[in-house]
């Protein structure tokens, strides 16, 4: 069994997908490494933009751990480190 | 948790009145024991590396972004202390010299209003959700983390 997740991406992961939200297949019990792995399957650019920054999983707005489950109504977003000031 | 030192704490996309912030602050904290009001102004720089910058332009992801700035001022006027805290974060298109951030801390000492003003300034670069661009006389820049820049157009030659 899948599930659709949609992503919010922002800076230049949305610059370089070219959309600011994409929807990804992950199995049930898919993890937040497994989603980096979905993006990068899904949108290839991405492997580039990973390598170039890090990045950063959001979930409810909360950074998340590569270990994390993804399930249920939950907002998911790709983000760069924080760039404020 | 909800303090009622915090006098506000969000993104916004207009401008502040400092007249308006520092005659708030101080009649909200006078009576409290405060004595000394910090506060921190970031504007846009009209010059990087060298070249001229256009404008830069700033994206919150909201709710998310509100919330952490509302968390870090709430955490910090933890501090008996400190007797109110102002922090705004401004988004959109900002041109050299327009005000990015503003941070004003009202406390019993000056050294307390200045301590907590930093901190809370570099907590809310570091753990509020919020990007950049920048563009350039020599191109557009994704702004990331404190200071690394990735040029725009290298991006799309990677597709």
């Amino acid at each position: 069994m899948e599930q659709k997740v949609k992503v919010k991406l922002f800076s230049l992961y949305a610059d370089a997908v070219g959309r600011s939200e994409v929807e990804v297949l992950l199995d049930l019990g898919g993890r937040v490494s497994e989603l980096l792995q979905s993006l990068i399957r899904e949108y290839p650019v991405l492997s580039k933009a990973f390598s170039l920054v890090k990045p950063i999983v959001l979930i409810n707005g909360v950074r998340a751990p590569e270990d994390q489950l993804i399930t249920g109504s939950i907002e998911v977003a790709l983000v760069p480190p924080s760039a404020g000031g | 948790m909800e303090s009622r030192k915090v006098i506000r704490a969000e993104v916004t996309l207009s401008d502040v009145s400092l007249n308006d912030v520092v005659e708030e602050l101080i009649s909200k904290t006078a009576g409290t024991g405060a004595g000394a009001l910090a506060s921190f102004i970031g504007f846009v720089k009209g010059l990087v590396n060298g070249s001229s910058v256009i404008e830069l332009e700033y994206t919150a992801y909201e709710p998310y972004a509100s919330r952490k700035i509302l968390e870090i001022a709430e955490e910090e006027s933890l501090d008996e202390d400190v007797a109110g805290v102002y922090v705004v974060h401004r988004v959109g298109r900002l041109k050299p010299g327009e005000p990015t951030i503003y941070v004003f801390v009202a406390a019993r000492s000056r050294e307390k209003a200045f301590e907590k003003a930093k901190r809370i300034l570099e907590r809310v670069k570091m753990e509020v959700p919020i990007y950049k661009l920048e563009r350039r006389s020599d191109g557009e820049y994704w702004v990331i983390g404190d200071g690394l820049r990735i040029p725009r157009g290298k991006l799309s030659d990677l597709k």
